[in-house]
């Protein structure tokens, strides 16, 4: 249900060494590592060998296999990609397995941008071949699977009671996985009995990540000696910052909660009901929303009509949480909405949202209204946004290239009517400013840049999905009001 | 004098009762046998006609907790060994929750693996019994072919590396000891399938 940023990927990839800057394939021992395991397929699916939870062990994966880092993180991935596969899946995930580790294997010269292209290309559809963007979309943090008895365990350490005393009713089997545990349905005792979702983390979840990111800063020592080691520094600080909150289930209520307080006046759009007495930090219980996801709306064939007000109403949901909750939803991803039977949009999932700063805020504010304004205003808008140095700044490429990203960025919004988000140009030109920004290592930037990056990139990355037409610009500006209101 | 049954199992009680309000507070090592006795309102040889030994006295009180949680006659009830294995191991925890502060003590005084020629009597009891239970989990899976001394002996000894792990357990609720347990299990089962009944995950609860 939930997707988190491939951070260990992304960030393990980061400390792939400098020599590593040809654009092929580095042979480090990664690609045939793979292909061994891929040539072992059957032998390898029968591993039942768990991530190792623990510093000692992590570290040991990443400090030995250096160019092999990856493997360690992709074979627990890849592994869920055999789990009950027949001979024919099999075939087909071991040849986006291959294409991937070869996208991968060039990703290494990307540093710290990889998080950024590997996301942006697993969010837009067709922009990147099916097989890179169905491997990469894998290549997130899932946590391992719980048994019914774990669950209970969980639930019983954690609320003080087992779920058949706690809830009128607990379904044991998962109706859905979270990218730290898993979701399970549930009636309340007493009230109105209502069916509410329980998301249930796994055990020792938040220090697996905690020991994740510490041994990837040590790693990282050569990365901080560059021009651009405290920023990347600085970015990997803000990762660590956002993935732990994702760990902590009260600070998603609280998300929730403000969520539901900026969306109030929005009757088409539905953001579960925390319930506090049976929820704490690795508990989470809302209210259960009825609903389908993307693939399964796109199953249907909805007509251009559905598509546009769909997509208008996720449109208008994210500016009235960014303009009058001033809350950035930093992971917008199909998995974290619902399209509901009663033509509601649910957001489910509010676990990457960060507040802005007054500061934060005031440019987001400033960026939108640039969008109109004349070049100088433009230029210092994104010195500031990107915290360029002064050589960087007067980098004629550097600020040609990042200007006409801010441009691409601001295109759908520049005028009032509908904009058509299939528009393949519009997508194509995106991909070529994003790539060419990526190739030159133009990866400065504010630590909030890369969430609000994120979470733009994922709205435009839906709408394309979606295949709506949205006057993007016209809510957006509508929204500004009801924000300064 | 004759001592009634009854007389005796009222002793015995006020004994029990006494070990279990003495070992919470002070743990096993710094309770003497005149000190369980005074707590019971007994003389000290008379401690010693129910129990050879303090360290035997503990460990009754730990068969007899996890005797209490115990169900023999339903070693399935989950999808899949794991599962099974799991419930058993976290039943037993439950159990031993109020002994977990000095359970270390506890262990070393007669669980140890290394020490199955000369367990105490309760430790012996409460080794066959555990692992009696063990054998019927993988029995009701199919698995029961796959079971032999060596790999019981492993269990034991992975058993009580978690035991241990768990009586100094700082992590949250224990979360990581719960963690622990999950991955202990997968790696023991999988052990003991076939190559070709190997999978990644374990089966879902029905």
């Amino acid at each position: 249900m939930t997707m988190t940023p491939s951070v260990p990927v992304a960030d393990v990839l980061a400390q792939l060494p400098d020599d590593l800057q040809q654009g092929t394939p580095p042979d480090i021992g990664l690609t045939p590592t793979l292909t061994a395991a891929l040539a072992s397929a059957g032998a390898f699916a029968q591993s039942q060998d768990p991530p190792p939870i623990g510093r000692l062990s992590r570290f040991w994966t990443l400090g030995t296999l250096q160019g092999k880092i990856a493997a360690g993180y992709a074979f627990w991935w890849f592994r869920s990609m055999w789990q009950g596969s027949d001979e024919r899946q099999r075939s087909l995930n071991e040849r986006h397995l291959k294409a991937a580790v070869q996208l991968l294997g060039t990703m290494s010269t990307l540093r710290g941008a990889v998080m950024k292209v590997g996301q942006m290309l697993s969010s837009w559809p067709g922009c990147a071949p099916e097989e890179f963007a169905d491997v990469l979309g894998r290549l997130h943090f899932q946590a391992p699977p719980m048994h019914g008895a774990l669950v209970r365990e969980q639930i019983h350490a954690e609320l003080g009671a087992d779920p058949e005393d706690l809830f009128a009713e607990f379904d044991v089997v998962n109706a859905a996985a979270a990218s730290l545990g898993q979701v399970h349905r549930a009636r309340l005792r007493g009230g109105d009995g209502r069916a509410v979702a329980v998301k249930v983390q796994y055990p020792g979840i938040a220090r697996t990540i905690r020991d994740d990111i510490s041994n990837l800063r040590v790693l990282m020592t050569p990365v901080r000696m560059g021009a651009d080691g405290a920023s990347v520094m600085a970015q990997l600080e803000d990762i660590e910052r956002m993935m732990m909150l994702e760990t902590d289930y009260v600070a998603e209520a609280e998300n929730l909660r403000l969520g539901r307080e900026a969306l109030a006046a929005l009757a088409e759009i539905a953001v579960p009901q925390v319930h506090p007495t049976h929820s704490n930090a690795r508990i989470l219980t809302m209210d259960w929303m009825e609903g389908v996801h993307l693939p399964q709306l796109l199953a249907e064939k909805p007509d251009q009509a559905t598509r546009d007000r769909w997509g208008e109403l996720l449109a208008r949901a994210i500016f009235r949480l960014g303009y009058r909750g001033r809350l950035l939803h930093a992971d917008v991803h199909p998995g974290n909405f619902l399209f509901m039977p009663d033509g509601r949009l649910g957001l489910v999932d509010l676990g990457c949202m960060r507040r802005y700063t007054q500061e934060e805020y005031d440019y987001m504010c400033d960026a939108e209204r640039a969008a109109t304004a004349p070049p100088e205003v433009v230029r210092e808008l994104i010195v500031r946004g990107s915290d360029l140095t002064a050589s960087q700044r007067a980098d004629p490429e550097r600020m040609r290239l990042l200007t006409a990203w801010f441009e691409w960025m601001c295109e759908p919004s520049m005028s009032d009517r509908p904009f058509d988000f299939c528009d393949r140009s519009y997508v194509e030109r995106g991909m070529a400013i994003w790539r060419e920004i990526l190739l030159r290592r133009y990866i400065r930037t504010l630590p909030v840049n890369n969430w609000v990056g994120k979470g733009f990139i994922g709205v435009r990355a839906m709408l394309t999905a979606l295949g709506a037409r949205v006057a993007f610009g016209k809510i957006m500006r509508e929204e500004t009001v009801v924000g300064r209101s | 004098m004759r001592v009634t049954a009854q007389v005796r199992q009222e002793t015995d009680a006020a004994i029990r009762a006494a070990a279990t309000r003495l070992f919470a507070k002070r743990g096993v090592g710094a309770t003497s046998t005149r000190d369980l006795a005074s707590a019971a309102k007994i003389a000290v040889g008379t401690l010693f006609n129910y129990y050879d030994s303090k360290e035997a006295l503990a460990l009754s009180l730990v068969a007899e907790a996890i005797d209490a949680v115990r169900a023999p006659n339903e070693p399935v009830r989950g999808g899949s060994p794991d599962e099974d294995l799991f419930a058993l191991m976290a039943n037993v925890l439950r159990a031993l929750a109020p002994m977990r502060p000095h359970l270390i003590e506890i262990l070393e005084a007669g669980l140890s693996p290394f020490s199955s020629g000369s367990l105490l009597p309760e430790a012996a009891r409460i080794r066959a019994t555990h692992l009696q239970d063990v054998v019927a989990v993988f029995e009701a899976h199919g698995l029961g072919a796959a079971l032999n001394s060596a790999n019981l002996h492993l269990y034991w000894a992975l058993f009580l590396a978690v035991l241990s792990f768990w009586a100094t357990d700082a992590s949250p609720t224990q979360e990581d000891t719960r963690a622990l347990i999950d991955q202990t299990i997968r790696m023991f089962v999988g052990s003991l399938r076939a190559p070709d009944q190997r999978s990644s995950i374990h089966t879902p609860s029905r």
